[in-house]
């Protein structure tokens, strides 16, 4: 196979209509390649080393001293805190029922799983925790508190 | 080696792969507008058998494997087919194991989609196939590696250009990965099977439609520019480099799960470090243009490629951004996924695999295109497919992670957060259309070029006749 038509050097790839002006190359020196290429040696450019330098110094320091995000996450939310704001206009602490019924001793009545199922979506008239604006976080320390009534 | 005969067409095995990759591309799009579509309208194509065989679960393995093994692991198969001859100075060893591999991986591509329709599946994204195509795969593989090892081992050529580096590379890497990947789902199971399965689904990526990629735009570029390769130096750190941190790339997708802190740790330093290959790469390509800027304005394969580079620095740039925790708490799991791996493998080297063809399916043929205007149009549609492919599923992404931190998560809230990304899921089927219809001019393109060669070649048979 005959391999006149890949003279790159030749060929016309840059101006299609068949202009080829000769132009200094941009780097210094040139060595022919395989398959017909020239190969420059540019030297790394100074932005690139200096690229480098500060990846390596991020690796090493992220590498010494990340944490996990739930560690520097806000102090975890407060339940007793969360409940007197969203749960208490209906729910008494006590046994005596309000809107809903009273919750002492509710871990008695519900299992975790169950009381999970209720906060997330509601139960008869009360609306799913996630509807009054709370978070898996939230959710979870406001259970955890009614467990302890 | 047997000398080939002069009449035999010493491109027959890399046309088999251009022109089956061309079939999967059509195919494979076209699967993907029918996922668009169904984002906007959940009951899209929902009656009768389609029900089944056109849910949304099954097409979209469906889409992404026709897309990445059909299209461009048979177009990049096919350009390695023509390239390393070309840079070894030699033919290719084995052409008749080179052609049997084509039918083969038709074959495994075929077989492949038909198992997903009929909801086969391993569940391990990228790697969905059953088991008994996974041998096929490797089988088929370690065959192309045999030709393009034997093919480099006997060149006339002294020095080993960029190019092979990065294709030798991938050949081995490639091998490595998918027997690696696709055995957890049976030996494995819970986190450590996800970790083997990101492993996979990230290096295929970056290992294998990367690296190529990489090599091709070190091939093209100083073809299209007749400019010398800017740097030696920087190409070697590219390529270290990336050798070197892409693998540790896997763990960063299970980022804030259930994994090891220093885990964690190892996933994300090498996603990071990353950027070092990667700029090397650019500072390459555009140190190589230095001076012929002017010739992007006409020429359409050169277009194609710099914008290819240029999608590869963006995707590049965002990769390691997500692997930090503070951002993956927000995009993991949304819409802005899927607008990020659009990017490198249809803006990035998709467009690289179109550049090549459009270059070099001519030559092999000994023809000129079909169309140079076609060739624009297929640009521009592309071009603009993708960036509204990409900004509306980053902004979609971006407000669906903050609606879920907000506790957006469950029931009604979850379904009203679905309902108002609508606008941004119709700009996403426009952009669908638009990569179609790209995708049909180009094919139509190369496809007119095929038949009107073909024409001409039997011609010039008779009156020799």
């Amino acid at each position: 196979m005959s391999r006149d038509d890949e003279k790159i050097n030749e060929s016309s790839t840059v101006e299609p209509d068949g202009e080829t002006k000769e132009e200094e190359p941009p780097v210094h020196s040139v060595v022919e390649g395989s398959g017909g290429f020239r190969i420059g040696n540019a030297k790394v450019p100074p932005f690139l080393i200096v690229t480098y330098l500060v990846l390596a110094i991020w690796a090493f320091g992220y590498g010494m001293m990340a944490v996990p995000l739930n560690q520097t996450a806000e102090t975890a939310a407060d339940g007793e805190a969360i409940f007197e704001q969203s749960c208490l206009g209906c729910h008494s602490i006590t046994d005596e029922p309000k809107v809903g019924p009273g919750l002492e001793d509710v871990h008695l009545k519900y299992t975790e799983e169950e009381l999970q199922l209720i906060l997330v979506n509601g139960i008869g008239e009360m609306p799913s925790l996630p509807a009054l604006g709370l978070n898996t976080e939230q959710i979870k320390a406001v259970k955890d508190y009614v467990q302890t009534l | 080696m047997p000398s080939p005969s002069t009449k035999k067409d010493p491109y027959l095995p890399s046309k088999i792969y251009l022109y089956s990759s061309l079939f999967w591309l059509a195919l494979g799009m076209i699967y993907g507008l029918i996922l668009s579509l169904k984002f906007l309208w959940p009951n899209f194509l929902a009656f009768g058998p389609f029900q089944v065989f056109f849910q949304y679960g099954r097409i979209r393995p469906v889409h992404t494997n026709l897309v990445l093994f059909g299209w461009l692991t048979m177009a990049n198969i096919g350009a390695l087919f023509y390239v390393i001859p070309k840079l070894c100075r030699n033919q290719l060893s084995f052409e008749k194991i080179a052609a049997g591999t084509g039918i083969v991986w038709n074959i495994i591509v075929l077989a492949g989609t038909v198992a997903l329709t009929m909801g086969f599946t391993t569940t391990t994204e990228y790697a969905e196939w059953p088991l008994w195509i996974d041998v096929l795969v490797i089988l088929g593989m370690a065959a192309v590696a045999l030709v393009c090892f034997a093919t480099i081992a006997t060149r006339k050529e002294k020095q080993l250009y960029v190019s092979l580096w990065y294709f030798m590379g991938s050949l081995i890497w490639l091998i490595g990965l998918y027997i690696i990947g696709n055995l957890p789902y049976k030996l494995l199971s819970g986190v450590p099977q996800f970790l083997i399965f990101w492993f996979y689904g990230h290096n295929v990526i970056g290992l294998w439609f990367t690296t190529v990629g990489v090599g091709l735009i070190y091939y093209l570029l100083p073809y299209l520019t007749r400019n010398p390769l800017y740097s030696h130096k920087l190409s070697l750190i590219g390529f270290w480099t990336i050798a070197t941190f892409y693998v540790w790339n896997g763990p960063h997708h299970l980022q804030n799960g259930p994994i090891p802190l220093w885990l964690m740790k190892a996933g994300v330093i090498p996603s990071v470090l990353l950027i070092i290959p990667v700029w090397s790469v650019l500072a390459n390509v555009f140190g190589t243009l230095k001076g012929k800027w002017h010739a992007l304005s006409r020429n359409t394969p050169l277009k194609f490629l710099i914008v290819g580079a240029v999608f590869y620095l963006v995707t590049c740039l965002q990769g390691p951004f997500h692997s930090l925790q503070g951002p993956s708490s927000v995009i993991k799991f949304t819409d802005w996924v899927p607008g990020h791996a659009h990017l490198p493998l249809f803006g990035a080297f998709s467009f690289v695999a179109f550049s090549f063809m459009y270059v070099f399916l001519p030559k092999m043929l000994k023809t000129k295109l079909y169309s140079n205007k076609l060739m624009e149009w297929h640009f521009y549609l592309a071009v603009t497919g993708m960036f509204l492919f990409a900004f509306s599923t980053w902004s979609a992404g971006v407000l669906e992670g903050f609606a879920w931190i907000e506790g957006a998560q469950y029931g009604m809230q979850f379904v009203e957060m679905l309902i108002s990304m609508r606008p941004f899921f119709a700009i996403r089927a426009v952009a669908g259309v638009a990569m179609l219809i790209s995708s049909f001019v180009f094919i139509y393109n190369l496809a007119m070029t095929i038949i009107k060669a073909n024409r001409n070649s039997q011609n010039e048979e008779i009156s020799a006749g």
